[in-house]
């Protein structure tokens, strides 16, 4: 299992990171093809994963025709078009399935692997059970969200600036709490529109072992609004568990370590179910 | 011709969607449907649609929508082989593992890819017709100009929204079901987050909101129809039957208007008055005109009326004693004046000078739902025809 690192930070040690292209992506930390050679040591994941419109696909076809000539490991999609354009092209470059929210069975990895697709980002709203299961049933390459605030939606609606144009007032933060009852959920505009982000900061390192013993490759950590030096402790704790061969007993000893320096982490899905018929 | 689809939550309102002027119906099954909770179809139900719907030249598709889970793939292939056995028109999926089994089961079955793919693009279109898909419901988010560039680059059957609820995000893009109440928005289980009410910031008395106003196309059929949309789709498989039988009576009029050449902007407004009265919700044309704004939304003030417009249901016509049978859904009284709708696109003004019971014993009022009332009127009323308030 390798560490992937999606934040605007230069981490000396860190093997791989995941950024966005600039503007065809929902990441935060965006990138241009050009700018990558400043990486030229380091494995780069790019998220092209926006969703696409007509008016973008002539632009997006010209930057897919030239992503071989760049070392990237691969390109995170959600919207077909790209794998549609790459197949078309020919893209060398490997792709990887990121609808976020899809990616919750084995048989739809396959169905994309066919495709060509070489691996498949894992929903965050599965439990650990079910990523162990599409693993041992999946020849695909398994990242799994390992660490950092989830994304619950996307709006192509500028909510926020249509609520301040509705009560006239002018809007001067870049991160807005969207509050229901005692939970604040962090509300981000940007060029794609609304992003609706988690209360509570997934921590997966209980189940480190898991899944690196189930064959998941790539565990993304992310660090936004994580305070810098925060992150690096949780960034040095999650390498240590991924580096070592540590026993579950230690693993929870860091799960509480974490926990100390940020209190609201969670292991969200992983351990819990959702459900979808409600009795009446 | 331009097909006009609507949503049906039982068996009753296909019927009545099919009578008042729908060419075709989507409906969920008991399983893998994206309205978990609504009542839904059996098996036996769904060839009991089929047959019903094709007795009239008509057509039912069936939702196999949801996203699914390893748990859920257990007996997805048997019933897929019952759709087919039922000779469902065809199915709405979202997941592409649903081809790969009706491949490997040899399952023939006409896919339409569901609004929950999000496809926003000619790409995507293209890339989902090469995998055996007839038909495309493109995204909500995507406006006219491009839905009109979509269609001459595909050649693709395009289906799009045409009236109804909005999603606020990117269908399939939003969890917001999960994380606040743990229940599965792409597996059907959507609690609807998206109305709720909150507070931005903490720094203000003004509550924010993310809840849109509703979709209504109703100014644009023209439109809709010159641009080459092959099926225009009414939201809500969880509505009324009176919600159904309003909403498709008015777009099968503005429609056949159209293809008569007799639209006139004074059908479409007394179309829209009557679009807006049975769901008491605004509505605005959404994407279709391009990128929404600051008026697309609800934020404070929104109030939903309870609709007592809809008064009772014509079960039956006494020829002999010229007597109109209905079952009472909302309160009326004598003196009152309403409208008799019917399912053949008439419609008849009267003031209930005299209401009866069951026995013809003269009433004052009609105040318990489903009680049996009869009214004297000298012109035939077809059954399954309602009542309505006048307005």
């Amino acid at each position: 299992m390798k560490i992937i690192y999606k934040t605007n930070k230069k981490f000396k040690n860190a093997d791989a990171f995941l950024f966005g292209l600039k503007g065809f992506s929902t990441l935060e930390e965006e990138i241009t093809l050009e700018e990558l050679s400043s990486f030229s040591d380091k494995k780069i994941f790019l998220a092209v994963d926006k969703n696409m419109f007509n008016s973008d696909l002539s632009l997006l076809e010209n930057i897919l025709s030239n992503v071989d000539k760049y070392n990237i490991s691969g390109i995170l999609f959600y919207d077909l078009s790209v794998l549609s354009i790459c197949k078309r092209l020919g893209v060398k470059t490997p792709l990887i399935w990121n609808q976020n929210y899809l990616v919750t069975n084995y048989k739809t990895c396959n169905f994309y692997e066919k495709e060509g697709v070489s691996g498949a980002v894992i929903s965050s709203l599965i439990t650990h059970d079910e990523i162990v299961n599409i693993c041992n049933k999946t020849k695909f390459d398994i990242f799994v969200y390992g660490f950092g605030y989830q994304m619950m939606a996307l709006s192509k609606r500028r909510l926020i600036s249509d609520y301040f144009e509705y009560i006239k007032e002018s809007d001067n933060k870049d991160v807005h709490y969207m509050i229901e009852k005692d939970d604040s959920y962090p509300t981000i505009e940007s060029s794609v529109g609304t992003k609706m982000y988690t209360k509570d900061i997934l921590n997966s390192i209980k189940y480190i072992n898991e899944l690196k013993k189930a064959g998941v490759k790539y565990l993304i950590l992310d660090d936004f609004m994580i305070d810098d030096d925060i992150f690096l402790k949780v960034s040095e704790i999650y390498e240590r568990a991924v580096n070592s061969d540590l026993g579950d007993d230690e693993l929870i000893a860091m799960e509480q370590e974490i926990k100390a320096l940020l209190p609201n982490v969670s292991t969200m899905f992983l351990d819990k179910k959702t459900v979808f018929k409600v009795k009446r | 011709m331009i097909e006009l689809l609507a949503p049906a939550g039982d068996l009753e309102k296909l019927k009545i969607a099919f009578l008042y002027g729908a060419d075709a119906c989507y409906i969920g099954g008991k399983e893998y449907s994206l309205r978990a909770n609504a009542k839904n179809f059996s098996i036996e139900e769904i060839e009991e649609a089929c047959s019903f719907a094709h007795s009239l030249g008509k057509k039912v598709f069936v939702t196999v929508n949801m996203v699914f889970h390893n748990e859920d793939l257990d007996g997805l292939s048997d019933y897929l082989k019952e759709l087919e056995k039922a000779e469902v028109d065809a199915i709405i999926v979202s997941d592409p593992l649903v081809l790969s089994v009706l491949e490997e089961n040899n399952i023939d079955l006409e896919v339409h890819l569901s609004t929950q793919g999000s496809t926003t693009n000619s790409e995507s279109v293209k890339y989902w017709m090469s995998k055996g898909v007839k038909r495309v419901v493109l995204a909500r988010e995507v406006p006219a100009c491009e839905i009109k560039e979509i269609i001459k680059d595909t050649g693709c059957d395009i289906e799009v929204f045409l009236h109804g609820a909005m999603c606020t995000c990117y269908s399939g893009r939003c969890v917001l079901s999960n994380y606040f109440t743990n229940r599965d928005s792409n597996r059907g289980g959507c609690a609807q987050v998206c109305r709720f009410v909150f507070d931005l910031d903490k720094e203000r008395d003004i509550d924010y909101s993310i809840a849109t106003k509703d979709l209504n196309l109703s100014s644009y059929i023209s439109d809709l129809i010159e641009m080459g949309v092959s099926s225009i789709k009414i939201e809500g498989r969880m509505r009324s039957s009176y919600y159904i039988a309003t909403i498709i009576s008015c777009y099968r009029k503005l429609i056949d208007a159209y293809y008569n050449n007799r639209s006139s902007e004074e059908l479409v407004k007394e179309m829209q008055k009557r679009l807006y009265r049975v769901a008491n919700r605004e509505s605005t044309s959404q994407y279709f005109k391009g990128d929404v704004d600051v008026n697309d939304q609800y934020y404070i003030g929104r109030e939903e009326v309870s609709n007592q417009d809809f008064l009772g249901f014509i079960t039956d016509y006494d020829e002999e004693n010229k007597i109109v049978v209905l079952e009472e859904r909302n309160y009326f009284k004598k003196g009152d004046s309403v409208v008799i709708f019917t399912p053949s696109g008439e419609e008849y003004n009267l003031t209930l000078d005299h209401i009866y019971d069951e026995n013809m014993n003269e009433i004052e009022t009609a105040n318990h739902p489903k009680q049996i009332i009869k009214i004297k009127y000298d012109k035939k009323i077809e059954k399954n025809s309602m009542m309505r308030v006048s307005f």
